[in-house]
């Protein structure tokens, strides 16, 4: 493609790329502007992308902590059984033999919601602290939060599904806690903040850095 | 080779979703995608016959979407008691327990996310190759895009596998005919989904005239 010396953003050549169509087109600065294809608002980057994702992170992080203090389900197998909490949860599976199960819960309901906020205030910080990153790095890891966000679903489906199927009375009942509202919160909100991050900003960031 | 994608097109320019790096605009086949050569994000990509496989497939998807959402998925049997289990009945009975905000999640994402994505695709193709008005189509172009991340049906299929090996000790488990319809559903709006291209969609939504973007240089 392009060779490496004429290298410019189209921020620089004071065009707007349509964040629904993809749609290049110039900026008439003119203030409000619609795409001529598909009518949505244009902006160069996505607007108060930052404020948005901080507020998004900090509040799935408030959740986070709930939805791990609380318990989530509750397995009452012959007249015992106590409310498990994830961690909790996951150890039962592991101490049960079901080691893969139990990796697959860890994964998606422990692992992947502490990374993926991790990942987002770090990139955040980068932007409030300039701190010098490779920009492709940065972006590789942004694209992974966003891929992988949706599978920290799991946990909340097989609740549904086994609240439904072990309704047996008195011999075996499983029933959901409140955790389970909180983690539902913390899925929505991290994917949303992933949605709201601009990874433009960290190209913009390389770039003030180089001149 | 023929393919039923838009013919070739003079230079465009374009600019990278991800770095804003200005591009121009590659012919890729049917094979290939495009990316971008700084920080490596798949710009676009072109699909042979695109629109009429999506039409097909999501047609297919749409008729699969009832059986598989009321027939049973699993059935669990224990001292001569069974219990049945239906993704509908899934979230009504998580609604019962006080749960609201949980099952509609659960339900946006296993069932009304993933459905509403079928219509969109089968309303986009089929106005794509009946040459419907443009408004409509751009708007179903839009929610499809905003849904998309947000249909689950692989991460659902990952938790019945997993209440399937979390259960099997604790009595007989038997697969319904739910199940099958619903792994078929899930291939079928896999596939309508990695079959679908977007920018072809997109391109015929242009009016293109005199709005190509010229590169001022300096």
């Amino acid at each position: 493609m392009a060779d490496r010396t004429s290298l410019a953003t189209a921020k620089q050549r004071d065009l707007m790329l349509c964040h629904s169509c993809h749609k290049l087109q110039h900026n008439n600065s003119t203030a409000p502007q619609h795409c001529q294809r598909c009518g949505d608002s244009l902006h160069f980057r996505h607007s108060d992308s930052l404020a948005k994702t901080w507020a998004l992170c900090i509040s799935s992080a408030i959740f986070l902590v709930l939805a791990n203090v609380y318990p989530i389900m509750t397995v009452v197998y012959m007249g015992k059984g106590n409310p498990d909490t994830i961690i909790s949860g996951v150890i039962l599976l592991a101490t049960h033999g079901m080691i893969p199960i139990a990796a697959v819960v860890f994964i998606a309901s422990v692992a992947v919601p502490l990374l993926k906020l991790a990942s987002l205030f770090w990139l955040l910080c980068l932007q409030h602290f300039k701190w010098k990153m490779d920009a492709k790095q940065c972006t590789q890891m942004y694209r992974m939060v966003k891929f992988v966000g949706r599978w920290s679903m799991l946990d909340l489906f097989v609740i549904a599904m086994l609240v439904t199927l072990v309704d047996l009375g008195g011999i075996a009942t499983i029933t959901g806690g409140p955790a389970a509202t909180y983690f539902s919160t913390v899925v929505v909100l991290t994917m949303l903040a992933a949605h709201t991050f601009d990874p433009r900003l960290i190209w913009d960031l390389q770039e003030h850095a180089n001149e | 080779m023929s393919t039923g994608s838009n013919s070739p097109q003079p230079v465009t320019v374009t600019a990278c979703h991800e770095c804003d790096l200005l591009l121009q605009a590659a012919n890729v086949d049917g094979r290939h995608k495009a990316c971008c050569p700084r920080c490596g994000a798949v710009l676009y990509t072109t699909r042979v016959n695109s629109m009429e496989r999506t039409l097909a497939l999501s047609l297919t998807g749409l008729l699969l979407v009832i059986p598989a959402n009321t027939l049973p998925i699993l059935t669990l049997e224990l001292l001569g008691q069974s219990n049945t289990n239906t993704m509908i009945n899934g979230i009504y009975q998580m609604t019962l327990g006080g749960y609201w905000w949980m099952s509609a999640l659960v339900f946006f994402c296993s069932i009304l996310a993933p459905i509403i994505k079928l219509l969109m695709l089968s309303f986009i193709s089929a106005g794509y190759l009946y040459n419907w008005s443009h408004a409509g189509v751009a708007k179903a172009l839009k929610i499809y895009q905003n849904l998309d991340e947000w249909g689950m049906f692989d991460v659902y299929m990952l938790g019945i596998l997993i209440s399937f090996i979390k259960m099997k000790d604790m009595g007989t488990l038997i697969p319904g005919l739910g199940l099958a319809t619903f792994v078929a559903l899930l291939v079928v709006a896999t596939a309508c989904s990695a079959v679908f291209d977007k920018e072809q969609a997109w391109a015929r939504l242009g009016t293109g005239s005199a709005d190509k973007p010229e590169v001022k240089h300096g």
